[in-house]
């Protein structure tokens, strides 16, 4: 039986602890392909992380912020199973499939293979940092807390980071992106910061 | 040369980059197989089985 699965949101949900967890999985899913840079990989990874975490939703303490608590476990299962596994390159037709079955329409589609290829380059530390931080919306405090190292080491990897996509991406400003794509990018910042 | 102060032009650049990329992750439908999982765990927790895993 295959589900129809675009509306989550709707429908009896009476489980408060359930409710939370599917309203988390958009971003845990954009968490575990950002990661581990591979939409099939990803979704096996988000689907342990369900299975953990509904297992131990006794040691959820509610109130306390779920969606750090379930990227907490995404993010030491990905490891595990790094450890486990070991590390494979990543099939270049697998990782190029997985992003055009998307819709390549919604985007500039050019630029955001190059993003995509930049960012999927940089070491692990360094692209969970700028995503925790730049794209999942976390504090600082709490992507620490995540990667289970100290501020000033998420600090430093988000600004490797930074510096390594603008090499790679040649950004040096106006320049290479016109008055035009300028403008675009903050209309399009404006509705991205929710 | 004073392209100084377009330094942070860039980061703001990579920064909407990024958050374009995330979003289109995050706009995905979830998979069907997420969902039906979610449903047996839930299903098996109020018929006080235990969800045991796979």
């Amino acid at each position: 039986m295959s589900a129809p699965h675009t509306n989550i949101a709707e429908g009896a949900v009476p489980f408060s602890f359930k409710r939370e967890l599917l309203a988390a999985l958009p971003g845990l899913r954009a968490f575990a392909v950002s990661l581990s840079r591979r939409h099939d990989r990803a979704d096996d990874l988000v689907q342990e992380t369900v299975m953990k975490a509904w297992g131990k939703q006794e040691s959820f303490q509610p109130g306390t912020n779920m969606r750090a608590w379930l990227f907490t476990i995404l993010r030491n299962e990905f490891y595990s199973q790094m450890r486990r596994k070991g590390r494979e390159l990543p099939d270049p037709d697998g990782v190029f499939a997985g992003n055009l079955a998307t819709h390549p329409e919604q985007y500039g589609k050019l630029d955001m293979e190059d993003f995509k290829v930049a960012l999927d380059s940089l070491p692990d530390d360094q692209r969970e940092a700028i995503i925790l931080i730049g794209a999942s919306g976390f504090a600082y405090e709490e992507a620490a807390e995540i990667a289970g190292v100290a501020v000033g080491t998420i600090k430093s990897r988000v600004n490797r980071a930074r510096i390594r996509l603008r090499e790679l991406l040649e950004v040096n400003g106006e320049s290479d992106y016109g008055p035009d794509s300028t403008s675009a990018l903050l209309v399009n910042k404006s509705f991205a910061g929710r | 040369m004073s392209k100084r102060s377009s330094k942070h032009d860039a980061s703001d650049a990579i920064g909407s980059q990024l958050r374009r990329y995330y979003q289109s992750v995050e706009q995905e439908p979830i998979p069907g197989q997420l969902l039906d999982l979610l449903e047996k765990l839930d299903e098996a927790e109020r018929s006080g089985g235990s969800s045991g895993g796979h």
